[in-house]
């Protein structure tokens, strides 16, 4: 904590070399964010370029109250969602029609694939879904909160979070079952 | 449900996730970060002032006929301090000095360095301090300006030397001659000067020696009633050089250039990399609508002759015009402009929904010659050109690639050259308005803009109104 203290009173005075520091202590773990929020690693770059520049010209506004990881995190996920919302690739996805609410299933399988297998999955996920998936299941969002952020109505993203969550099972199992592989189900 | 065994196992696993990111990406962050120890705006504003003021004054310096004015000023500073030895220099002067009254010569001519008066009295020798004859034969080195001692050698080959911390009288300052002591004198030579005058006087020795003139008891205090009196000296001088303050109002507006109607976005097709602005094409604005300029600054003027003036200054001036965007979007974007990566903070969709106003800020040296059109009516024309320093622009450069408006310092061209046309009036010498205004016309040669990128020349028209701070 003290340690990142000093590293954002360094960088708020443009100093280069902290800021380097900074983004090499996050921009592995950042670029991993971004990436389950668009779908492709190019894309995930522009974001976490777009993401750090808003860091450093934000900084200011750090308290050095709450970790600084976190802090960074969440910038990366709003500007992950700005992205989506003006990048024509997206936007079509992100038009969350009214659907009927979908019972959230009670299967809760134990996930035993791989960190990037599993983020590939969820990039397969329409960009709508994918992205409440994102909001709620990763990143523990409440369905009021990501309502707020997609100006969505919290039902909406409920019923969204349902089918993202059934489609997922649906394709780790499949998946195993592809690959062969030992599956346990709850 | 946010808790269930399959979010936390999901949460902790996507925690894991980690990627090593592009080389790339930091060059592009830090492209998009602040400058390292940026120079403050303020310091390069001082600077620029200092080096065009500095310019302004060489300029002024070179083109002005009055450069040792100011060491004949000095010069007679440094001598009053001499002037209480005078009375006692004069008695002890040896037979071999002989001083002159100048007063005792009606005709004496009285010159100045500047031209006026009669150039061909034969026994008259004009100088200015860095030593000027004004015959062949005659030969005169030394600087005034200093408290050296002067030599010159006259056609009757007298050898005398002149010592400028000799005498000083009131304003004027007069120095007498002081012969060689080995040598014997046919004539004695006065050197006078008073105010910006000189003159050197020949008066054959006998002259002297018969004269019992009561003049020759003081023959300082004669000389300089003598100059005061005389015409040429007393007449007020014209003045030569106008220093004031100068202002103007009117419209300015961009082109591609000053003939014609060819778009003023120039189409240059870049690679789009990233962000997307997500935008309708629509029309493009090539007809910037002109807009709001004025300048501010000083001038000096300085008369060449009766007829020609030059026209030199410092200015800041402000010019405008209009162009409609779409609407503002507040996020950042990359993209490849004619063979450049360029970043922008912000950028404007295509569209015509937003009113935007470029603005261009400048520093600039206005260089003009001012021709008089008769010598009756107070009217003139004048051209010439302005050095001009692009301080600051807002103007938006359209991309078509990515189909967005956008600004960024790197698209500008700082030095501009502009050439000016217009006419006045000359009402300086009108004792109710001592004014000068008139219409000028401008255009920059070159464009503001990078022309990889656009090409927007700068047209200001205005009424400008010139006051002289001191008549």
């Amino acid at each position: 904590m003290e340690k990142d203290r000093e590293l954002v009173k360094e960088c708020l005075k443009n100093n280069r070399a902290s800021q380097k520091q900074l983004y090499n202590s996050y921009a592995a773990v950042m670029l991993g964010v971004c990436y389950r929020y668009t779908k492709s690693m190019a894309d995930a770059e522009d974001v976490l370029q777009e993401g750090f520049i808003r860091v450093f010209k934000n900084l200011y506004q750090y308290k050095c109250e709450g970790e600084l990881g976190a802090w960074i995190r969440r910038i990366m996920v709003r500007t992950a969602l700005n992205y989506l919302k003006r990048n024509t690739k997206y936007q079509h996805d992100l038009a969350f029609e009214k659907i009927e609410m979908h019972p959230v299933t009670e299967d809760n399988p134990e996930i035993k694939l791989d960190t990037k297998e599993l983020a590939s999955l969820i990039q397969q996920l329409p960009t709508g879904y994918q992205t409440i998936f994102n909001l709620y299941a990763v990143e523990g969002y409440s369905h009021v909160e990501i309502g707020e952020l997609l100006g969505i109505s919290d039902g909406t993203s409920r019923s969204q979070y349902a089918r993202a969550r059934a489609l997922m099972i649906t394709w780790i199992k499949k998946y195993y079952s592809d690959n062969k592989m030992q599956f346990y189900a709850k | 449900m946010q808790n269930s065994e399959f979010e936390k196992s999901m949460q902790q696993r996507m925690d894991e996730l980690k990627f090593v990111p592009s080389d790339a990406v930091w060059t592009k962050i830090e492209a998009g970060l602040p400058e390292q120890k940026k120079p403050r705006r303020w310091l390069l504003f001082f600077l620029l002032f200092i080096a065009l003021s500095g310019t302004t004054l060489m300029l002024i310096n070179y083109f002005s006929p009055v450069k040792k004015y100011k060491a004949n000023s000095e010069l007679s500073k440094k001598e009053i301090n001499a002037n209480k030895d005078v009375s006692n220099q004069m008695s002890k002067q040896d037979s071999h000095i002989k001083i002159n009254d100048v007063s005792s010569n009606n005709k004496l001519p009285i010159k100045d360095y500047s031209g006026i008066g009669n150039k061909n009295e034969s026994n008259i020798s004009l100088m200015n301090n860095s030593g000027v004859a004004n015959k062949p034969s005659e030969k005169i080195s030394g600087d005034l300006s200093t408290n050296k001692k002067i030599k010159f050698k006259t056609k009757q080959k007298v050898k005398i030397v002149i010592k400028p911390s000799f005498a000083d009288f009131g304003d004027a300052v007069n120095k007498i001659n002081v012969a060689d002591s080995n040598e014997t004198l046919s004539h004695t030579t006065v050197m006078i000067i008073a105010d910006s005058m000189i003159a050197l006087s020949e008066i054959p020795n006998n002259e002297i020696q018969n004269s019992q003139s009561d003049s020759l008891k003081n023959p300082l205090n004669n000389t300089l009633s003598t100059l005061k009196k005389n015409p040429l000296l007393n007449k007020k001088k014209t003045a030569n050089r106008q220093f004031g303050i100068n202002m103007g109002v009117g419209i300015s507006t961009v082109k591609n250039k000053l003939f014609g109607n060819s778009p003023l976005y120039a189409d240059v097709l870049g690679n789009y990399s990233s962000g997307s602005p997500n935008v309708q094409v629509g029309s493009i604005p090539n007809s910037p609508k002109a807009s709001t300029s004025f300048n501010l600054g000083f001038y000096v003027k300085n008369k060449m002759n009766k007829r020609w003036i030059f026209n030199a200054g410092l200015n800041y001036s402000y010019q405008s015009n209009i162009i409609k965007a779409g609407s503002n979007v507040d996020s950042v974007i990359n993209f490849n402009f004619a063979g450049t990566n360029i970043r922008a903070d912000q950028f404007y969709r295509n569209g015509q929904s937003v009113r935007y106003k470029n603005v261009f800020h400048l520093a600039s040296i206005p260089l003009l010659f001012q021709y008089g059109v008769s010598k009756k009516i107070p009217l003139y024309v004048e051209m010439g050109s302005t050095l001009g320093y692009l301080i600051y622009s807002n103007t938006l450069i359209y991309n078509s690639s990515s189909n967005a408006y956008f600004t960024n310092e790197g698209l500008f061209n700082k030095i501009l050259l502009t050439v000016n046309a217009g006419a006045g009036i000359d009402l300086s010498k009108n004792t109710k308005l001592p004014f000068s205004v008139g219409y000028r016309f401008s255009y920059s040669i070159g464009s503001a803009t990078k022309t990889t990128y656009s090409k927007q020349h700068l047209l200001n028209s205005l009424l400008f109104l010139d006051i002289p701070l001191k008549k």
